[in-house]
């Protein structure tokens, strides 16, 4: 064989097929024409046209002048071009129009009304603005300021409606709701259905009648009262009432379930040395997989394990076992009482203190979930620890996940899979992390708030803008040099990493592979557990 | 030209149909350029995404606009060289403990042993020798071709070939044998 054949014949072996050639680009295509990915509407002419032309600001002031008489203005404040294909919404009444994607929509002294092209009516309040855009799976509607009372239309498979405030993110498929937008923060309330209410790291859903506010200095108010200002209140008024009662009577009709373990054992800890032979943590076996606590040591047979419908802890102290019963990490819970604080340690590893060695079981180890058995935990609590708590929202420093500046990369696929929280696998002494979630989750994860692991150990919330699900995987290799400080194998490096330096490693890491990163955020709301009163409990 | 017109022309996005075009003509070179470097489909599209978004983000320069397939194959050469270079100086985060540690299946995460050989002779090669050899070898161009394609003369390529092909023997040898670390 000449040289020349045997370099090319080695060089092609790293080639992919036709096929898989074929199908990577149109992959990559396909991203590049979805806002996702560019950021830029690729379907939006402006993007490949050249410079952006501003000679629309004359124009613009024209246009606004002409119709500041019927009180109602519409604004065109970016470029704009006329096209059928482009319109979103027109607007109702006597000033009619198109509104395209990405025009900025300002009501003046009065309300005014948008009807969109997929059927949803949006009434904005006097002195509003807002902002439509054509998402990739629907609609956003933009709330600058202002309110507005949003009647979805029932949306297609896969499609939804969203309604975004610097704050929140508002998505539904079909109900009547208003959204307010302050200086404050912003206020949403739900006249009919149900809607899903995304603040940061936090998400709930919202019935009829209910209502959430983002700032603590913003007041509840009756719903009726927040809608009195529409043309159709009374219709809404009416929903409203019909919505309360119909969800007033589910409260009735479903019973509360008070989950309990059938057994308990609860001990002191020995308080023998653990040495790295003992693995100390908590964890519940589920049917659908296993829950552990955010700290744990993996001993040298391995981690901690629990038969499946078991809880089994080992050296687990109260304020991890709150912790964990409710979701959140540990550095969420205060109040512990003296007599369940650690000890401070001095040199490395020694005998846990203050813990427990606990085994429980539910009644029916063949269908208990992880959640239930989380459930079980409270009870569990509340019972023999004779635990009393309250729930207290502080704000805080933390993070925030943004998209970095070249967009989501390749690895951070589309997927319509179940969630799968991440999890950090090792090969080859080698760790990838793979996981399968909306953002959102990837932010709660990353903050301590669900799976296990204290990752980076500050509240991070979600300020991607991409709200689909995702598959994706990184390995969790830093750049030289930068961060990492006191981290295996680092001789010489003081102390354990700090939040900031886990958040540069991480930040770096997302970037790189995902094309996510982490930015600081002040003030970030967290929920945290306050324990009013807790007991040591009797050994049995 | 006039200043104004090269200004103009230097500041011009492609239109949709022009992009589409481009993407159609040049996306596969692109691609297969960045997975022989890259030794990774994944970061290959990570690359192929890279580049296009800089043609929709970014004004392009007068030559893209001469030449594309030549700015779009270096740019394709150099974003890999840099994905893998910045691989290199990677080294194992300092603190994995705040990680789940999951019980999980292992998978292997290492590509085969023939693609790390590929990648890190590339590594250690000059752009422009990776430019040269994957397109004679890998996208099978004459050396004519490769001349006009990068703007170099026809003598120079054959030069660089030569040497570049003993380099790379030697490279991979090296890193058949394990001597290459």
């Amino acid at each position: 064989m000449k040289p020349e054949e045997d370099i090319s014949t080695f060089l092609k072996k790293a080639l992919p097929s036709p096929e898989q050639t074929e199908s990577a680009c149109e992959q990559v295509l396909e991203r590049l024409r979805s806002e996702s990915v560019s950021g830029l509407d690729i379907h939006n002419d402006d993007v490949f046209s050249g410079p952006r032309n501003t000679s629309w600001i004359p124009a613009a002031a024209i246009v606004a002048a002409g119709i500041v008489f019927l009180l109602v203005s519409v604004a065109v404040l970016r470029d704009f071009r006329s096209g059928a294909d482009r319109t979103l919404a027109v607007v109702e009444g006597r000033i009619g129009g198109p509104i395209q994607s990405d025009q900025i929509v300002r009501s003046k002294d009065r309300a005014m009304v948008l009807a969109l092209t997929e059927g949803s009516r949006i009434e904005m309040r006097p002195n509003s603005k807002l902002t439509l855009q054509r998402a990739v799976d629907g609609i956003r509607i933009r709330l600058g300021s202002g309110g507005v009372i949003v009647s979805a239309a029932k949306q297609q498979a896969d499609r939804h409606l969203y309604v975004l405030t610097k704050d929140v993110i508002v998505s539904v498929v079909g109900t009547v709701f208003l959204v307010n937008a302050e200086e404050e923060g912003s206020r949403v309330a739900v006249i009919q259905g149900e809607v899903r209410v995304q603040q940061g790291a936090s998400v709930k859903r919202l019935l009829p009648g209910e209502q959430v506010a983002t700032g603590s200095s913003l007041e509840a108010l009756p719903v009726a009262q927040e809608i009195s200002w529409s043309r159709s209140a009374a219709v809404h008024m009416a929903l409203l009432q019909q919505g309360t009662s119909a969800a007033a009577e589910r409260a009735k009709t479903a019973a509360p379930t008070h989950l309990e373990f059938a057994a308990v054992s609860i001990k002191p800890h020995s308080g023998l040395s653990t040495n790295g032979v003992e693995p100390i943590g908590f964890v519940c076996h589920g049917i659908d997989g296993s829950r552990r606590a955010a700290v744990e040591f993996v001993g040298s047979a391995g981690p901690i394990s629990a038969p499946q419908g078991r809880c089994v802890g080992n050296g687990v102290q109260l304020q991890a076992l709150v912790a964990f019963a409710y979701g959140i990490p540990d550095r969420d819970v205060s109040g512990v009482p003296d007599w369940a604080v650690p000890p401070t340690r001095v040199g490395t590893l020694g005998p846990p203190a203050n813990a427990f060695q606990i085994d429980a079981v539910a009644e029916d180890t063949s269908s208990a979930t992880a959640d239930q058995l989380r459930q079980m935990v409270q009870a569990m609590l509340a019972d023999r620890f004779k635990l009393r708590i309250h729930r207290e929202t502080k704000g805080t420093t933390g993070y925030a996940l943004i998209v970095a500046k070249n967009g989501p990369k390749p690895k951070l696929k589309e997927t319509s899979d179940a969630e799968e929280i991440p999890t950090l696998e090792f090969s080859n002494g080698l760790p990838t992390l793979r996981g399968k979630s909306t953002m959102d989750r990837l932010a709660q994860w990353l903050s301590g708030r669900i799976g296990a692991g204290s990752t980076i150990g500050a509240p991070v919330v979600d300020k991607t803008g991409l709200t689909r699900a995702y598959d994706y995987e990184f390995v969790p290799v830093g750049r030289g040099g930068g961060g990492g400080r006191g981290g295996p194998g680092q001789v010489g490096q003081p102390g354990p990493p700090t939040p900031a330096d886990r958040a540069a490693n991480i930040s770096a890491l997302l970037e790189d592979q995902l094309g996510l990163r982490l930015e600081n955020e002040k003030a970030i709301p967290v929920d945290v557990v306050v324990i009013d009163r807790a007991e040591k409990p009797s050994e049995n | 030209m006039s200043t104004t017109a090269t200004m103009t022309e230097m500041t011009k996005y492609p239109s949709r149909p022009e992009f589409e075009d481009l993407f159609r003509r040049y996306s596969q070179l692109v691609y297969r350029t960045a997975c022989l470097v890259t030794g990774s489909p994944d970061d290959a599209q990570d690359v192929l995404q890279t580049i296009f978004l800089r043609l929709l983000r970014r004004s392009t320069p007068l030559n893209f606009h001469k030449n594309p397939e030549r700015y779009l194959y270096k740019a394709a050469v150099n974003v890999s060289l840099n994905v893998i270079r910045s691989r290199r100086r990677h080294v194992l985060i300092g603190d994995l403990s705040f990680f789940e540690v999951a019980s999980g299946t292992e998978r292997p995460y290492l590509d085969e042993a023939t693609l790390i050989c590929i990648r890190d002779a590339i590594a250690k090669l000059s752009p422009r020798t990776v430019e040269i050899l994957i397109l004679r070898y890998v996208h099978d161009r004459t050396e004519p071709e490769i001349a006009k394609l990068l703007g170099i003369s026809r003598g120079t390529v054959c030069v660089m070939l030569f040497r570049s092909r003993i380099r790379l023997r030697k490279l991979l040898g090296r890193s058949r044998s394990g001597e290459g670390k």
